[in-house]
C-alpha cells in the first residue's frame, strides 16, 4: 500500500533523510523511531506530499506521487506533528472543512462520527485556538481519519494526551490497521509494543533497523537472556549441560540462586535440559532487554 | 464542491468572524471619507463627480491592501497551517486562487459600503453615471492588482510585517512609475525601455477609467498583474515544497 523507494531529502548541505526504502502492507502499524533530527517527520512529510523528495519515488496504492499528487493525497490521512489548526474556526467548523476538502458527499455526517470517535463532543463548539494540546492532538487526529482513508501517517499522534486518552488513541490505531496501512513516529516506546507489528528504525536519516521489537532487542549484545533459578552448587554442572556460561542475578527461591544466560533458546527447554542432567530448575523464564537500551544502544553506535 | 470553492468560503468565513476585517473597512471607509472631504475639498471643488474620491483611491490602497494581505500566506507558514492546506487533495492553484479570490470579494465589500459617497453626489448634482460605474469598476480591478502583490510577497515569508513592507515598497514603485519620476534618474536606459516601465505604472491605467473610457488594454493591464503575481506566488510556494 505504502512504497517509498530511495527516498532523500536535502536541505542545502544538510542530507535530512537518505536513501530509505521501505513499504508498509495493509493491515501493518509500522513504528517509525529515532532520536530527534533523525529524519522521521521529513520522510513522513514527503509521504503526506508536503515535501518533495530530492531523489526517490512514493507510491500509494499503486499511485506515483508525482504523477497524480490530489489522486495520492485523497488516500492519505495524515496528522502532522505541530498539530495545526485554523485559530479561528470551531472544532466542527474545521472537521467540516477538511471532510469538504476530502470531497465527502455526507460531510457533516462523518463529522459527527468522528467527533463521538476521538471523543470530541465537549469542545464541539469551542474555537480551536482555545483548546488545550490534548483535544488539538485528537481534533488532528480526528481530521486525519475523515474521510476514512486506506493509508494513515501520524506523527507522534500520542504527544500531549493523558494516559487515558494515550490508551484510548492506540486502541483505535489497533482497530484501525485492520483495513489500513499505518506508519506512526513516535519517541515512546512502549507505545510501539502496545500498537506496532513493525518498527523502523532511523538515524541520521539512514534506516538503520527494519524488523520487529524482538528485532531490535536482539541488536543488543545479551539484549535476549533467559534466567534460571539453580541451588549454587550446581552452577559448573549447569554450565556444561548448557554449553555457556551463567551469570549471577541474586538469591532465588527455595535457597536456589537466580543465574542469567544469554540465549534465545525457550526456558522451558532449558529447564528440561537441566533436568536431564539432573539438575532441578526451580523457575526459568525470559529476560528482555528494555526496548529504550536497545533503542539506545542501536541509535548511539551509529552517531 | 470545487475546491477553489471550499478555501473560497473558509477565507469569508475568516473575515466574517475577524474583528480584524471589521476594523480594516472602519479605516478603510474613514480615511477614505476623510481624504475626499477634508483633503480633496469635495463640496469646495463645486463638481458633481467622483474624480476626487478615486484620485485618493491608489494612495489608500498602497498601505491597506497589502495590510489585507499580509496575513494570507505568511499566517499559513507561521501557524503550520500551510502543511494542512498542502496535504489536502486541493491542489496549491486552486488555494490560491480561492484566498485570492476571497480577499477580493472583501475589497469589494469594503468598497461597495463607499455608497453613501454615490448617494451624496446625486443628491447634490446630477452627475454622468458612466464615470462613477467604470471607475468603481476599474479601482476594484486596481485593488486586485494591489493584492496579487500582497499574496506574493505573504508567501515569500512567515513574518506579516516583512510581508506589509516588501508589499508596500513593490506597489509603491507600480504607483511612480505612472508619474514618469524615474525619467530623470534612469535616463541611461534606452527610450523603448524607458516607455514600457512608464506604461507599468498603475495610476494611468485606473484615471482613463474614472474619466468614464474604459480602454480594454487597462483592463487586460491590470488582469495581467494579476495573473503574474499569483504565478510568482504560486512559483514561491512551489519552491517552499522543494526545501
Amino acid at each position: 500500500m505504502i512504497q517509498a523507494a530511495g527516498l532523500t531529502k536535502k536541505f542545502g548541505p544538510i542530507t535530512a533523510v537518505n536513501n530509505v526504502t521501505f513499504t508498509v502492507s495493509t493491515g501493518e502499524v509500522l513504528g517509525f523511531l529515532g532520536p530527534n533530527g533523525a529524519g522521521k517527520s521529513t520522510t513522513l512529510r514527503m509521504l503526506a506530499g508536503y515535501l518533495r523528495p530530492s531523489a526517490g519515488t512514493i507510491a500509494i496504492d499503486g499511485i506515483d506521487m508525482a504523477a497524480g499528487p490530489i489522486a495520492v493525497k485523497k488516500k492519505i490521512g495524515y496528522m502532522p506533528e505541530t498539530t495545526p489548526l485554523y485559530r479561528e474556526m470551531t472544532s466542527r467548523e474545521y472537521l467540516l472543512f477538511v471532510g469538504e476538502a476530502h470531497g465527502l458527499a455526507d460531510a457533516e455526517g462523518r463529522v459527527e462520527q468522528v467527533i463521538e470517535t476521538a471523543n470530541l463532543a465537549a469542545i464541539r463548539h469551542q474555537l480551536t485556538g482555545t483548546i488545550s494540546k490534548g483535544y488539538r492532538s485528537r481534533l488532528n487526529f480526528a481530521a486525519a481519519i475523515i474521510h476514512d482513508p486506506p493509508v494513515l501517517l501520524l506523527d507522534e499522534p500520542t504527544d500531549g494526551l493523558d494516559p487515558n486518552q494515550k490508551n484510548e488513541i492506540r486502541k483505535l490505531i489497533k482497530d484501525l490497521s485492520r483495513n489500513k496501512a499505518i506508519i506512526v513516529s513516535t519517541h515512546i516506546l512502549e507505545e510501539v509494543e502496545a500498537m506496532c507489528s513493525r518498527i523502523i528504525i532511523v538515524s541520521e536519516g539512514s534506516i538503520v533497523l527494519d524488523g520487529t521489537a524482538n528485532d531490535l532487542r536482539r541488536c543488543v549484545p545479551g539484549g535476549r537472556a533467559a534466567v534460571l533459578a539453580i541451588r549454587p552448587q550446581d552452577k559448573s554442572a549447569a554450565e556444561r549441560a548448557l554449553g555457556c556460561a551463567l551469570s549471577p542475578l541474586g538469591a532465588g527461591p527455595a535457597g536456589c540462586e537466580r543465574f542469567r544466560l544469554n540465549t534465545d533458546e525457550r526456558p522451558a527447554r532449558l529447564s528440561a535440559r537441566l533436568a536431564e542432567a539432573g539438575i532441578a530448575c526451580e523457575e526459568a523464564c525470559c529476560w528482555e532487554a528494555p526496548l529504550d537500551d536497545a533503542f539506545r544502544h542501536l541509535t548511539r553506535t551509529t552517531e | 464542491m470545487q475546491p477553489s470553492w471550499i478555501i473560497l468560503k473558509k477565507e469569508l468565513r475568516g473575515y466574517a468572524c475577524s474583528p480584524l476585517a471589521f476594523i480594516f473597512v472602519t479605516i478603510f471607509l474613514a480615511f477614505q471619507m476623510g481624504f475626499t472631504f477634508i483633503l480633496g475639498r469635495f463640496y469646495e471643488s463645486n463638481q458633481a463627480s467622483l474624480d476626487i474620491f478615486f484620485s485618493f483611491q491608489p494612495w489608500l490602497y498602497l498601505f491597506l491592501i497589502p495590510a489585507i494581505g499580509m496575513r494570507l500566506w505568511s499566517e499559513e507558514k507561521s501557524s503550520g497551517t500551510i502543511e494542512t492546506l498542502a496535504t489536502l487533495p486541493l491542489g496549491m492553484p486552486a488555494v490560491i486562487a480561492g484566498k485570492f479570490l476571497a480577499s477580493w470579494l472583501f475589497v469589494l465589500a469594503a468598497l461597495l459600503l463607499t455608497f453613501p459617497i454615490v448617494i451624496t453626489v446625486f443628491y447634490l448634482g446630477s452627475p454622468d453615471p458612466g464615470p462613477i460605474l467604470t471607475g468603481y469598476g476599474m479601482s476594484w480591478l486596481m485593488a486586485g492588482a494591489f493584492l496579487a502583490v500582497a499574496c506574493f510577497t505573504s508567501a515569500l515569508t512567515r513574518n506579516q510585517v516583512i510581508s506589509f513592507v516588501l508589499s508596500v515598497i513593490i506597489c509603491f514603485v507600480f504607483l511612480l512609475l505612472g508619474f514618469g519620476v524615474f525619467h530623470e534618474y534612469l535616463d541611461f536606459l534606452p527610450a523603448g525601455l524607458l516607455d514600457f516601465l512608464s506604461g507599468l505604472g498603475f495610476i494611468p491605467h485606473f484615471q482613463q477609467a474614472t474619466r468614464g473610457v474604459i480602454d480594454l488594454r487597462d483592463v487586460i493591464y491590470f488582469i495581467s498583474i494579476i495573473v503574474f503575481f499569483l504565478i510568482l506566488n504560486a512559483a514561491v510556494l512551489e519552491g517552499s515544497a522543494e526545501s
